[in-house]
């Protein structure tokens, strides 16, 4: 919704118009002031509202709209990943009067301005909307409406593709049952194969016995062989890569040759197990340990992913109980209150951007399921935020992913790919590396029902 | 302060490349569209992996809360994407922003 923008010649004033004529569903006006209780409510969140993803903003002072065409952001510092984090898919945009009367209003209504209305939403089975024949964008959507079908399981949902209930799953299935499908349906299938912004991982609760013990998190941590599980969960999940904090082939990644030099990362999987045990036993557990890992009820990947660590953790002595909950109580019961020994943890992001994948890790964020607090971490992601220079950026980014590497307050497991399949009617639906960006489905259309 | 107008011509090429990378980016489909023309009408059949935690994508980080609301509601800027192919694991950001239509 906006048509144009412009950058002060210090970097520190971002100046937006806004194109009018926009309706919400309840046919009120959208203008600047909508944008603006939308921002503040993002960047300033008030008391007893969550914003996730308010460390990408740490870069803007205030947000002000001088009349109802222009928003200002104006910034503390300039900032190098401002147009790229308010390019969120996150970030959809509010009427002001409904957040004025309740700012967590939105967490169970709906008054958008795209391209669907809501329709109808019938928890454990089905999510609908239908056409905005008032949408602002001329000759969209094509749709009359768009319906989910909602299930856990991998199988259930493979099977509503290969009997043509539904017509696409956007976020993934295995490359297993992608290959059964294919074999079925051949040219009536469609299946689009991108990597993928998102690394599965391990949150680990630094502020509690016994993982507050850096000595317990390095040893399970170096007890996970990660190249074994690519080979192993690849086909069963789609997770494939050995990385660090940021997508491995991406521009901020730390190089192959010198993540394999951390002792998590080495291939020598004998000695990183010895070196485990000699650390539990250090600890005060040389018998090994019993622990909870908690998870999300979600077969792919959770699931397997925790099998694959469980095994993987007995190796060293250490017994998992597995404990996956619906996705509402792995959040309130997980991340939300801290209530766990370690939990299941992907990071998955809308762009291989740093302050969104790294904000997770600095004090006090709604991501840092951990709980834990560095100064130096704290540091590193300010002062990188803040740097222009790429190359001086990325040595920042470098020296903080080896602290949390370091100390193991948080571990990486795999970053996924991504199986998209559809079936070939679907049409205008380009796969980008996430299953985030690209959900609007102004343009996608069906050329048969 | 002396770094300050390096770091202004930094963030103007920056601008600049996104906006270049970005136009060349949003013609492509067009081309790879041209052949087809677009059908009016139907419901798009999905399936998905999980029931919401609650419906405002400010406050949720899954799956299953953008991909179900996201057509219900705009947004001020957009990322394009694209295409990415298994080969390659490489994937630039700049470019990829522009006006939404």
């Amino acid at each position: 919704m906006a048509t144009e923008w412009k950058i002060a010649s210090d970097g520190l004033t971002y100046t937006f118009k806004i194109r009018q004529g926009i309706r919400f569903h309840d046919g009120s006006a959208l203008t600047a002031a909508d944008i603006k209780a939308t921002y503040d409510k993002i960047i300033f969140p008030p008391q007893g509202v969550r914003s996730v993803r308010k460390n990408a903003y740490t870069a803007v002072e205030r947000v002000d709209a001088p009349d109802p065409s222009t928003v200002m952001f104006k910034l503390k510092f300039p900032s190098a990943s401002l147009l790229d984090n308010l390019a969120s898919p996150w970030n959809v945009i509010y009427p002001k009067k409904y957040l004025d009367k309740d700012p967590n209003y939105f967490k169970t209504n709906v008054v958008g301005s795209g391209p669907f209305r809501f329709k109808n939403y019938s928890r454990g089975s089905t999510f609908e909307g239908e056409r905005n024949p008032d949408y602002f964008v001329k000759d969209r959507p094509y749709l009359d409406g768009y319906k989910f079908f909602i299930s856990p399981e991998t199988s259930v949902r493979a099977a509503a593709i290969r009997s043509g209930r539904a017509y696409i799953e956007f976020r993934n299935l295995p490359s297993a049952e992608v290959e059964a499908i294919r074999k079925q349906l051949g040219d009536k299938i469609v299946v689009q194969e991108t990597p993928m912004t998102g690394e599965w991982g391990i949150a680990v609760n630094n502020v509690a016995k016994p993982f507050n013990d850096v000595r317990v998190r390095k040893a399970l941590t170096l007890g996970i062989d990660r190249y074994s599980m690519s080979k192993v969960l690849y086909p069963l999940t789609g997770l494939k890569f050995v990385g660090g904090l940021m997508r491995p082939g991406s521009d901020w990644a730390m190089p192959q040759a010198e993540l394999e030099k951390l002792p998590r990362f080495g291939k020598d999987m004998e000695k990183n197990r010895a070196e485990a045990r000699r650390l539990l036993a250090e600890a005060g557990y040389p018998n090994g340990l019993k622990v909870v890992l908690k998870n999300r009820n979600v077969k792919l990947p959770y699931q397997d992913f925790a099998v694959f660590l469980i095994q993987e953790w007995r190796k060293i002595g250490v017994e998992v109980e597995h404990r996956p909950l619906e996705t509402a109580a792995w959040f309130s019961d997980g991340q939300d209150t801290g209530n766990f020994e370690l939990i299941v943890a992907p990071a998955v992001e809308f762009m291989d951007e740093p302050d969104q994948f790294l904000g997770r890790y600095a004090t006090g964020s709604t991501q840092n399921w951990g709980r834990f607090s560095d100064p130096r971490i704290d540091d590193l992601f300010s002062r990188q935020a803040r740097t222009l220079d790429p190359i001086e950026r990325k040595r920042l980014i470098g020296e903080m992913e080896k602290v949390v590497l370091d100390n193991a307050y948080f571990m990486p497991g795999l970053w996924w790919s991504r199986n998209l399949v559809h079936w070939a009617k679907v049409k205008n639906y380009v796969a980008p590396p996430n299953h985030y960006t690209n959900q609007k489905l102004q343009d996608v259309w069906l050329s048969e029902d | 302060m002396t770094t300050q107008p390096r770091r202004h011509r930094m963030l103007c090429t920056l601008v600049l490349l996104a906006l270049l990378a970005g136009a060349a980016i949003v013609a492509t489909p067009s081309v790879v569209q041209a052949a087809e023309t677009p059908r009016r009408g139907g419901v798009l059949l999905a399936v998905i992996g999980a029931d919401p935690p609650s419906l405002d994508p400010h406050q949720e980080s899954t799956f299953a809360n953008i991909e179900l609301v996201a057509p219900l509601y705009s947004t001020c800027f957009s990322s394009t994407p694209i295409t990415t192919r298994k080969s390659s694991v490489t994937w630039r950001l700049s470019g990829r922003l522009r006006p939404t239509d």
